[in-house]
């Protein structure tokens, strides 16, 4: 027997490993203050992700 | 105890799905396209009876047209407890939802593939982005 019990899903963005140590880090950050509800990626919400980012 | 699992994340998340999709399929149609014999599994889910079987997730998911990475999470930690669930994922890894995918993309693509340090500053104004 060579499959698993079960598989974890992934996403298109792969497996978590291959993200950077930034990169889980904003993830994680994210899951906290959002309460784990998963928030969709809107325009206004990209935009204010841009506009942090712009701002250093 | 005979809801051992009432209040939980996943079955909170259950109830709300059920609520929301109310107005296009029922319970009953639910718990079937997930493959649950008895149609009144998706109440013991809901009431916390019952926790979500972790072969049911993906087909659940579908069900209730939520992220199956989403909801594996959720379940993982009804089912074996936090502690447990993290060290399974610390094994395989935490699944990353479509969601937060979408983060990724957007978070490269705004940082010109920097890969962007998480700052005190960002963190302030995260949490008026996501914050409750």
């Amino acid at each position: 027997m060579s499959e698993p019990m079960f598989r974890l899903p992934t996403a298109p963005a792969g497996p978590w490993d291959q993200l950077t140590d930034n990169e889980q880090a904003w993830i994680e950050f994210i899951r906290v203050i959002s309460g784990g509800r998963d928030p969709r990626v809107t325009p206004a919400r990209v935009r204010a992700l841009r506009e942090l980012l712009d701002a250093g | 105890m005979t809801n051992p699992y009432q209040n939980t994340a996943t079955a909170r998340l259950i109830t709300d799905r059920i609520r929301d999709l109310s107005h296009r399929k029922t319970q009953a149609e639910i718990a079937s396209e997930a493959g649950f014999g008895n149609a009144n599994m998706m109440t013991f889910l809901k009431n916390g009876k019952n926790k979500v079987p972790l072969d049911r997730v993906p087909s659940l998911a579908k069900a209730l047209e939520v992220d199956p990475a989403y909801l594996m999470r959720l379940a993982l930690d009804q089912s074996v407890g936090a502690t447990a669930a993290k060290a399974i994922t610390d094994i395989f890894g935490t699944p990353t939802t479509e969601n937060e995918s979408g983060w990724l993309i957007e978070l490269r693509d705004a940082s010109d593939n920097s890969d962007p340090r998480i700052t005190a500053r960002s963190r302030a104004a995260l949490r008026g982005v996501f914050g409750k």
